[in-house]
């Protein structure tokens, strides 16, 4: 929150007046209230934990709700409070992700060759104060443009959405025996071995994504969590693996984890042959601002046709 | 005129912060009369968190010596804060201030300096108008310099 050297004015909540929450190394005190003997102003020195603009480390997890406006603790280079939602708006103005506090702008502006314009003439930008509740501080800060208004921006949900599609998650490459060419045939019976074939992180996960959007930055896991397979003859085989691809060396065993018998050939099916779709049922779990959330991803489907016939018409 | 006004706010600014941290039923905004900008901002807070505990002040401030190092009567553009502004340093004497909790406890910490001198910024935010009541205290620095003598 603190970049430049900034006059930062401080309330320390601590029954002792010893320290403010919030402290750091570099952290002194600029004007000491005389009755109480707590420090009134602070002075922050460059290069402390959580400079503006620079984005903050994941925060614990909260509940999960996906608002758009939280609190980071880790961005001071503290713990407490823990990381969480905050309300947009309060009394003390409009709550910044960016700088992890409420902004509203100084009125009336501090007069010039006042240290908070930061060597800024006035009428260049303006003076900001910047209130964080949490540790009872508030810090008059210049900027050439209004901080951002986090109540403005995208929820963790939605960068979250945008990390998914940064991700390019596909169905899965259907992998079957009997083979899905004009060759081959199976037969009514004998297993059906199902598999996603050439796995890879974009078809059966875990792909992870991490995206930074309106001040809020949040990482992504997609793991598959099942693959739904449409037979052709009304099954559906539900697979919780990528399956396993079936080799000769196999003979007449069904598959370990994800296969179908057909009872009935494919004749009189569109082109005599059973469509087979694998449909990917994703979660995606993510976390950042504080919050942790899951996505729930379905419909990415492939298809294939196989044909099956009756023994005995391949014996004739 | 401005150094009367300001010398005159020094001992009104230290008598309402004062009478709010005193009682909890005194409304904040009497600050806004001695206070504004950030300083407002940082008083109202602290007197607000005192109160929301509980804390209570008791005896008063009393204004040792002040010294106006500047003056600055540029009213050039308000709105962008060019406006009048008064240096000033205040000798301050806390030894018959405390702060006791809900208990009637003093919070005060043993270190707390009973005297010592803060350099205030006094403004005019409203010198057309209000050429000699339109005076505030917006900001304020410690000074390290030894306390000053009693009066």
């Amino acid at each position: 929150m603190f970049g430049r050297v900034t006059v930062v004015v401080a309330v320390s909540m601590v029954l002792t007046f010893a320290v403010p929450v919030s402290t750091h190394a570099d952290t002194e005190c600029s004007q000491t209230d005389p009755s109480t003997g707590a420090c009134l102003i602070w002075v922050h020195v460059p290069g402390t934990p959580g400079t503006p603009g620079e984005p903050g480390e994941e925060g614990p997890e909260d509940s999960g709700s996906g608002e758009p406006c939280y609190w980071d603790p880790t961005k001071q280079g503290i713990s407490q409070p823990p990381a969480g939602p905050v309300p947009c708006n309060a009394e003390s103005g409009y709550w910044s992700n960016t700088m992890n506090c409420y902004i509203r702008l100084m009125d009336p502006q501090p007069e010039a060759g006042d240290a908070a314009w930061q060597g800024h003439e006035p009428g260049d930008g303006s003076v900001y104060l910047c209130y964080q509740p949490q540790t009872g501080i508030i810090v008059p800060l210049w900027s050439a443009d209004p901080p951002d208004q986090a109540g403005e921006g995208p929820t963790p949900r939605v960068v979250a959405e945008q990390a998914i599609a940064s991700m390019d998650l596909k169905a899965v490459r259907i992998g079957i025996a009997p083979k899905p060419d004009e060759d081959s045939i199976g037969i009514v019976g004998m297993p059906v071995w199902m598999w996603a074939r050439q796995p890879d992180a974009e078809t059966v996960g875990p792909a992870t994504a991490t995206v930074s959007a309106g001040g809020i930055t949040v990482t992504a896991t997609a793991s598959l969590l099942k693959v739904t397979w449409s037979m052709g003859d009304g099954a559906k085989v539900v697979c919780t693996t990528a399956g396993t691809p079936y080799k000769a060396e196999f003979g007449m065993q069904s598959s370990p984890d994800c296969g179908h018998t057909y009872q009935t050939s494919s004749a009189g099916q569109e082109d005599d042959r059973f469509t087979v779709t694998a449909t990917s049922s994703w979660v995606v779990s993510w976390s950042g601002a504080g919050q942790t959330g899951t996505i729930r991803l379905n419909g990415l489907t492939r298809s294939a046709q196989v044909a099956v016939g009756e023994a005995q018409v391949l014996v004739q | 005129m401005a150094e009367q006004a300001a010398t005159q706010l020094a001992t009104d600014y230290f008598a309402a912060v004062d009478h709010v941290r005193q009682d909890v039923k005194e409304p904040l905004k009497q600050l806004m009369k001695v206070a504004i900008g950030g300083q407002l901002a940082a008083q109202e807070l602290l007197t607000r968190n005192q109160h929301k505990v509980g804390n209570r002040q008791v005896g008063d401030t009393r204004v040792v010596d002040i010294v106006i190092q500047s003056v600055n009567l540029d009213n050039s553009d308000p709105t962008a804060g060019r406006v009048p502004t008064v240096q000033m340093d205040v000798c301050w004497d806390v030894s018959d201030v405390d702060v006791v909790n809900s208990q009637g406890k003093s919070i005060v910490s043993p270190d707390r300096a009973d005297r010592g001198w803060t350099r205030f910024t006094v403004a005019n935010h409203r010198w057309k108008a209000q050429p000699e009541d339109g005076w505030r205290i917006s900001n304020g620095q410690d000074l390290k310099k030894a306390p000053c003598s009693a009066a």
